[in-house]
């Protein structure tokens, strides 16, 4: 990979898609390492099936192991984990405009299934359970919309001229 | 094919209800007259019920149609060979039961699956039964024994391993048994069997899936897709030692206690796949009680487990965790047995049990013993709590140990306790029940291994012919 290269991917690809660079080698006697603000990041998913409360599903960063996360969860929210387990989702495809034919995928998500400690629950908020207001707002501009095609079948004669003098 | 069917199918039912639309005009004109002749005898054939005779709450008329004609059609086989062919012929995915399942929290689940009931402490028999200290002190230095041998001295000894665990177990009962045949008569004609292969299926209901799906299809879209209620589990385990008896053994409660009989049985809402649950591949379904059919002895007394795969587990998770994982292998080890020589009996999840089977089982790792008594009601689960309120129960005991530690050739404080109850499952005595243990089957029925016999009882005709 050439110099120019690598500073066009640094231009394209966003920070929280990118690699992790690797951890610089431990030698025996060596302060303790410590990683301040790594590029790890963690989403909380609505579960498709009913799951017990206990549990709970994670879209995370690729790179990610079981330990990872376990300690993402345990040091920075001070949540207890029990076990964590993978799957990983492959990428919806691309299609040709044109031809219809499959071009690429979308990149494969890795999920992690992490359930709780003893004791802990979680309920996912329902936040994407309202009706939001977008719906009605798109039939109110339909229906005007509709309106004013219909004033101008009538006044099909006469548009040219503005619409104080029709 | 199966699109333009289907498709003549709704266009019949469009055209009869414009016909019934016709019939309510006629209905209403002064042509028709009332006409009651009750005396004429009907030439059209009897009306069909509505449902079949039974118990069929919480079952569609279809549903229950259908299984009425499969239960019927199975009972018209005569062996158990030709049974289990005829429930196994159609290839299907399975949802994995293992005995040893590694993941976390899926004791509750386990339970609702095997529709059992756990008990802490073992059944009311073992208290009346009491070991003659005699025998106690007549077995214990060969315990020590093999103890030291397995854990000491041998250099196999040093390595944990899963190989060493069973070889424990099956050094153990291959000492204990013959000091035991003057006590227990039935251990006599019993037959032991190391590495055994014990392997079950059944049907669940309560569990949704896709029976078939046709994108093709010139129906609406929700008609394109149909859903089966029923789930097809599959277990495969490897048991260290069995032993197997001529009769079964006594039944803990009777069928008809306040134990057995639960309507109001936990009903799960969860799909399997969420406990982490995989699927077989698109195969035959396996059954193995761990004999061939027709074997004299067909009723297990006592098996033996290892649990090495726990303390892999305790490392990772810690103790309460594993504490139920124990729990959930005792509970599926033993049904899996049972079940498996249910269905060797003639019973399968369209026949239920008659009578109830019961069974012991031993976790162990040479130094720490568990002991479960299982006792199996039903094997039908495809029924709703309300038709089918029988349940499955399980006793268990804590962890105890049997020897606290071995240092220079010396076991060091032996337990008593956990050696008693040992030999009290191995005292066990099975009894012949007064009643037809095969009321499904004919009774001309032979399986294949009852007719043949191994060792002729005629003697060898030795005598060579000479000139």
């Amino acid at each position: 990979m050439s110099h120019f290269t690598k500073n066009l991917i640094g231009k394209y690809i966003p920070l929280w898609k990118r690699k992790i660079p690797k951890y610089p080698i431990y030698w025996k006697g060596d302060p303790q390492l410590r990683v301040f603000l790594p590029l790890f990041w963690m989403k909380l998913l609505k579960p498709k099936n009913k799951i017990p409360s206990d549990r709970v599903q994670f879209e995370v960063h690729p790179q990610m192991s079981t330990m990872d996360v376990k300690n993402y969860l345990e040091k920075i929210y001070k949540v207890p984990v029990t076990d964590v387990k993978f799957a990983t989702h492959q990428g919806e495809p691309i299609e040709h405009p044109l031809r219809g034919s499959v071009v690429t995928r979308e990149d494969d998500k890795k999920i992690a299934f992490v359930v709780l400690g003893e004791g802990q629950t979680f309920e996912f908020p329902g936040i994407f359970d309202k009706p939001s207001d977008t719906g009605k707002q798109m039939e109110d501009y339909k229906v005007e919309n509709r309106k004013m095609e219909r004033a101008n079948q009538k006044l099909w004669d006469k548009l040219s001229l503005p619409p104080w003098f029709r | 094919m199966a699109a333009s069917l289907i498709g003549r199918h709704f266009f019949i039912q469009s055209r009869n209800r414009r016909t019934l639309t016709l019939k309510s005009r006629l209905k209403y004109s002064s042509a028709v007259q009332a006409v009651s002749n009750e005396d004429v005898e009907s030439l059209y054939p009897p009306v069909k019920p509505r449902f079949p005779p039974g118990n069929w709450t919480s079952m569609t008329e279809e549903e229950a149609w259908t299984r009425y004609e499969a239960m019927q059609e199975m009972t018209a086989v005569p062996t158990v060979k030709e049974r289990l062919e005829k429930l196994t012929k159609k290839q299907m995915r399975a949802y994995r039961f293992p005995v040893n399942n590694k993941s976390v929290r899926v004791l509750e689940f386990q339970k609702n699956v095997t529709k059992s009931h756990l008990i802490k402490g073992l059944p009311t028999v073992y208290d009346s039964l009491q070991v003659d200290s005699l025998i106690l002190e007549k077995i214990k230095p060969y315990i020590i024994e093999v103890l030291l041998l397995e854990k000491e001295r041998l250099f196999r000894s040093r390595f944990r391993d899963i190989h060493r665990d069973s070889l424990i177990l099956r050094n153990l009962i291959q000492t204990l048994l013959p000091l035991l045949y003057e006590h227990n008569t039935a251990l006599r004609t019993s037959q032991v069997d190391e590495e055994v292969d014990i392997k079950g299926f059944w049907d669940r209901s309560g569990f949704k899936r896709v029976m078939w799906y046709d994108p093709e299809m010139e129906r609406p879209k929700e008609f394109r897709i149909k859903y089966a209620n029923d789930v097809r589990f599959q277990t495969a385990h490897v048991c260290d030692v069995s032993i197997r008896t001529e009769n079964p053994l006594k039944e803990f409660l009777p069928i008809d206690d306040e134990l057995c009989i639960n309507e109001e049985f936990p009903v799960l809402e969860y799909h399997p796949k969420v406990f982490g649950t995989s699927k077989t591949d698109r195969e035959k379904s396996q059954l193995t009680p761990g004999y061939n059919l027709g074997d004299p002895c067909e009723f297990g007394l006592v098996s033996f487990h290892n649990t090495v795969w726990l303390d892999y587990q305790r490392r990772k998770y810690g103790d309460a965790v594993t504490e139920e994982m124990r729990q959930g292998m005792g509970l599926t080890a033993s049904f899996t047995w049972l079940l498996a020589q249910a269905y060797s009996q003639g019973f399968n999840s369209l026949l239920d049990v008659t009578y109830p089977m019961t069974t012991q089982t031993v976790l162990s790792d040479g130094q720490k013993m568990s002991f479960f008594a299982y006792q199996l009601n039903t094997i039908d689960m495809l029924k709703n709590n309300m038709a089918n309120p029988r349940q499955n129960i399980c006793w268990y005991t804590d962890e105890t140990q049997l020897y606290e530690k071995i240092e220079d050739g010396k076991v060091i404080g032996f337990n008593d306790e956990t050696c008693e109850t040992l030999l009290k499952f191995l005292l066990m005595k099975p009894e012949r029940r007064n009643i037809n243990m095969k009321p499904t089957l004919p009774a001309e029925s032979s399986d294949i291994l009852s007719e043949t016999e191994f060792i002729s009882r005629n003697p060898l005709d030795l005598s060579t012919e000479t000139n």
